[in-house]
């Protein structure tokens, strides 16, 4: 390292403004054998640092263990996820099975009314012979019921009979 | 974000947090724990996770707070200060380092606070964002706490080497 960009350095380090980055490259500069004794202290200082860091860094074995959780844990997730997918597309599935079954239900054909006959013409007059035969048939039937008009004609001769009523009725209250 | 941007963005930030897990924990156990618990977490979160300006600060966040639940379950009346910091006592990194003890006297010198900034940034490499975090202070105050200590130790060291005798 260049005198100047050491000085530099240095002073960076002294005002609490150097990276760790530049941390780095002090210590490494001052674990250097051979060095000028001008700046012993700092020498001193960053190799005292140097090998605290070295004891206290107690080995970091849980990368291992962390991995293997991690790795467990997403394909916890991962599989939770698909079961999730596959019942929410299951459940979707059904109600759509469901609903085309109940609209082809809805829908299905009612009987269906079919001509008996091919030509209307002739369709036509079977139908006026019918109905004629209907109301002829009717005719002579009611033809009969003119009795029941003498009937009626009693029923008014009948209708004196209230006279007498009536007669009785003042020879009471005289 | 994805299974393998996970392992590639996510994982790597583990080896720092696990060292301040366990400076705040004091075993490797609970620190594991807590590792596990936080990147489960992170997991969780992982929709989220782009969004952030700093991955490493919102874990740190994460971590902090599960250490402090569980040294809360230990000693119920714990609050966020400096004692949580148990395993950023100068025994711990200093003890190991026979021949240092002008380095640890002069790191002594310094305010509890600056010496947790110190180990955290200058040993452990943590960024501002994460000692900002767990300090629940700014990077800015973390930046100038730091720039006192670093300019302190050094002016003492260079009276150590300089006259061999250190002022303190």
């Amino acid at each position: 390292m260049e005198y100047q960009r050491l000085e530099e350095l240095l002073e960076r380090y002294l005002e609490g403004q150097s990276t760790l980055e530049e941390e780095a490259l002090l210590k490494e500069y001052f674990s250097q054998a051979g060095l000028p004794p001008e700046q012993k202290e700092m020498q001193e200082l960053f190799r005292y640092f140097a090998n605290a860091g070295q004891v206290a860094a107690s080995p970091f074995d849980m990368r291992n263990e962390l991995n293997a959780a991690l790795e467990s844990e997403w394909k916890k997730e991962t599989g939770s996820r698909f079961r999730r997918i596959f019942l929410w597309v299951g459940s979707a599935a059904a109600v759509i099975a469901l609903s085309f079954g109940i609209y082809k239900y809805q829908n299905k054909p009612g009987p269906i009314v079919k001509d008996t006959f091919t030509d209307p013409r002739l369709a036509y007059i079977e139908t006026k012979r019918a109905l004629l035969l209907v109301s002829r048939t009717m005719n002579r039937h009611t033809a009969n019921l003119k009795y029941l008009a003498k009937i009626d004609e009693s029923f008014k001769h009948a209708s004196k009979i209230a006279e007498i009523d009536k007669v009785v009725n003042s020879v009471k209250n005289k | 974000m994805t299974k393998e941007e996970f392992q590639k963005e996510v994982i790597p930030v583990g080896d720092k947090l696990y060292r301040i897990a366990y400076r705040m924990l004091g075993n490797s156990e609970s620190a594991k724990d807590v590792l596990q618990e936080m990147f489960l977490k992170l997991w969780e979160e992982r929709g989220e996770l782009h969004n952030l300006s700093s991955i490493d600060a919102f874990a740190c966040t994460i971590l902090k707070n599960k250490c402090l639940d569980r040294l809360r379950l230990q000693k119920p009346t714990v609050g966020m200060d400096l004692l949580n910091f148990q395993g950023y006592s100068p025994e711990t990194d200093f003890d190991l380092n026979e021949g240092k003890s002008e380095i640890r006297k002069v790191m002594q010198t310094l305010s509890e606070k600056q010496q947790i900034i110190i180990q955290m940034r200058d040993i452990d490499c943590c960024t501002f964002e994460e000692i900002a975090v767990l300090l629940d202070t700014t990077v800015n105050n973390v930046r100038v706490q730091l720039s006192i200590a670093r300019k302190s130790i050094k002016e003492k060291l260079m009276k150590v080497y300089n006259y061999g005798i250190p002022k303190t």
